[in-house]
């Protein structure tokens, strides 16, 4: 079992291979992030968590990660802005392109790559300050910025993720006031608000009802023509709703990655179609 | 068979039922009964001196005078300048445990920390009186007289005699007692934050002293006034450290160099040499000063956090 996903063609191929084989080659699909050979691992000496992944993000688009728990979805993600050096025992090997930079090298600033790819978690985390705060509690951190002119962003990031109309009038109310969907909502205005050039979304709708749901998925494909979309979900209905590009993970590896739409209808591989067909997972 | 089961099942309900309301209701009684004996031993001072016992600044037991107004001041006092000084401490010490040490240094500090809350207080005392006082004389004291005397507003207090007890040493033994209380509560506080909110925080580019600062700080605000205020409710009662070191003069000084008494420690002292009803009742009434003192205070405490 493990030959087959091994040689599987998305795994052991190169990237312009995959980009030729599937049709992607035109001009307007530029890799924004590129990720070769990654893999990670937990402890030191462990087994990897993630196995020689090469994938393309690309520009302005949404990539989703899906595949079984435990599969290395999350790990893959929370390695692209480097959210795992905050445990010393863990570690990635490989590269991660960022505007043609690796990511992974030492001397990287953290904070800056931070604000350039920003992320949104499964549970809304607002910060214990006000929602207005909760916005600018990035901004500050990035500095340049007049008061008037964190005002600006303030309200346009709100009016992207759709938040402004609730909160337009108790901008200095506590975030944890709002319900579970506008928080999360909240996080996403707070991501934009850096205007970042990726944003990473950790299964951002797993902890809310189907109404907010909907939302939030609005939200995405709207983003997309802005910024680059990486998003983990368990939900494959979701994944075929707002991706344009799908990556099958399993055991630490990634089985296939193409259009969304081939991955759904037409797998090449058949670990991808079995999953796709709900026989395991 | 299931039928046959309840009768006997709700007997045995009852009993349990019974058995713990009985231990609710004894605790209950054994409260009550503190503040009556109290009040029925302090009756002698109290209706002498009246309501005015508490605000009287004179301790002549040689003419059967008394009030409690420097005892309590000394308490006062004291358990300020020890919260003042384990606050910051402990909160900065939880914060280097919780969140910047590594796994290898914050273990044996913690454990070490833990120790520290489970030495009596005799040993606080003798420590202080043996080691920390004639240290504390010879190092700070004599520094502050030379230099911190000139100052406006803060200078006298540290005007008197640099003889290592009084006020200060007391606040300053409280504060190594009350510390890993505060420390370990509010560390057990920051390990409550779940990771994700760290990684929220870091995630939108946040140096550690702004995450620390203005996401995790706030969000631990309740834990860490409560811990502070199980600081003070220790340090107000703490009785045989203090009785060491803060010199058993009643007297209100300005100074903090001075001698002076707490309510606890006055007790302790004068109890044995106690030889007229009258001193023996002042002291009771002492005793009940110290209770509704501290049952005031953690009242505070509870409105405090009830409101937030």
């Amino acid at each position: 079992m493990n030959m087959n996903i091994a040689t599987a063609p998305a795994a052991t191929e190169s990237l312009s291979q995959i980009k030729t084989e599937t049709g992607l080659t035109d001009d307007l699909l530029q890799p924004r992030m590129e990720i070769n050979d990654l893999s990670f691992f937990y402890s030191k000496g462990s087994e990897p968590a993630l196995k020689n992944i090469n994938m393309p993000i690309y520009n302005n688009k949404v990539t989703a990660l899906i595949g079984p728990s435990g599969c290395g979805k999350s790990t893959l993600l929370r390695t692209m802005n480097r959210i795992f050096d905050l445990y010393g025992s863990q570690s990635a090997e490989g590269e991660i392109l960022l505007d043609n930079e690796n990511i992974l090298q030492r001397g990287v600033d953290l904070n800056e790559l931070r604000s350039k790819v920003g992320m949104v978690f499964q549970k809304p985390t607002p910060f214990p300050m006000s929602i207005y705060d909760n916005i600018t509690y990035g901004l500050k951190m990035k500095g340049g910025l007049s008061k008037p002119e964190m005002a600006i962003r303030v309200r346009k990031a709100l009016k992207r993720a759709h938040l402004w109309k609730e909160v337009k009038d108790k901008l200095n109310a506590d975030a944890s006031s709002l319900s579970g969907g506008q928080q999360q909502r909240l996080c996403i205005a707070r991501t934009i608000a850096l205007e970042p050039e990726v944003i990473l979304m950790d299964e951002p709708t797993s902890a809310l009802d189907p109404l907010a749901t909907s939302a939030i998925e609005e939200l995405i494909t709207e983003l997309r023509q802005k910024y680059t979309i990486v998003i983990v979900t368990h939900n494959m209905q979701q994944a075929m709703r707002i991706s344009d590009y799908t990556g099958f993970m399993y055991l630490g590896e990634l089985i296939e990655f193409d259009k969304t739409g081939k991955i759904f209808k037409d797998a090449d591989n058949q670990k991808t179609r079995d999953y796709i067909a709900g026989d395991f997972g | 068979m299931l039928l046959t089961a309840m009768p006997s099942a709700i007997k045995g309900d009852s009993i349990f039922y019974r058995l713990s309301f009985t231990s609710a209701i004894l605790i209950f009684l054994v409260l009550i009964g503190i503040i009556l004996s109290l009040i029925d031993g302090g009756w002698l001072a109290l209706s002498e001196f009246g309501p005015g016992f508490v605000f009287r600044n004179v301790w002549d037991p040689v003419n059967s005078e008394f009030g409690a107004a420097s005892a309590i001041y000394g308490t006062l006092v004291s358990s300020l300048i020890a919260i003042v000084i384990a606050i910051p401490v402990g909160l900065g010490t939880a914060i280097f445990l919780a969140e910047l040490a590594p796994d290898w240094i914050s273990r044996p500090v913690s454990m070490a920390i833990e120790l520290l809350a489970a030495v009596p207080s005799i040993i606080y005392g003798m420590w202080g009186l043996f080691v920390f006082a004639p240290w504390f004389s010879e190092g700070f004291q004599f520094w502050a007289l030379e230099n911190l005397v000139g100052l406006p507003l803060i200078g006298h207090w540290f005007d008197g005699p640099p003889i290592g007890i009084g006020l200060m040493t007391a606040g300053i033994i409280l504060s190594f007692m009350i510390l890993p209380i505060i420390t370990a509560l509010t560390r057990d506080a920051l390990k409550t934050i779940p990771n994700v909110v760290r990684e929220a925080a870091y995630g939108v580019g946040a140096t550690p002293y702004e995450v620390i600062t203005r996401v995790l700080l706030p969000s631990i605000k309740n834990a860490a006034v409560g811990a502070g205020i199980l600081g003070l409710g220790r340090a107000l009662g703490e009785t045989m450290a203090v009785a060491f070191v803060i010199g058993g003069a009643n007297r209100i000084e300005t100074s903090l160099f001075m001698p002076a008494s707490s309510i606890s420690s006055t007790i302790a002292q004068q109890f044995n040499e106690a030889t007229n009803e009258m001193h023996i009742s002042a002291l009771i009434s002492l005793g009940l000063v110290l209770f509704v003192l501290t049952f005031i205070v953690m009242g505070a405490a509870r409105l405090l956090l009830r409101k937030r």
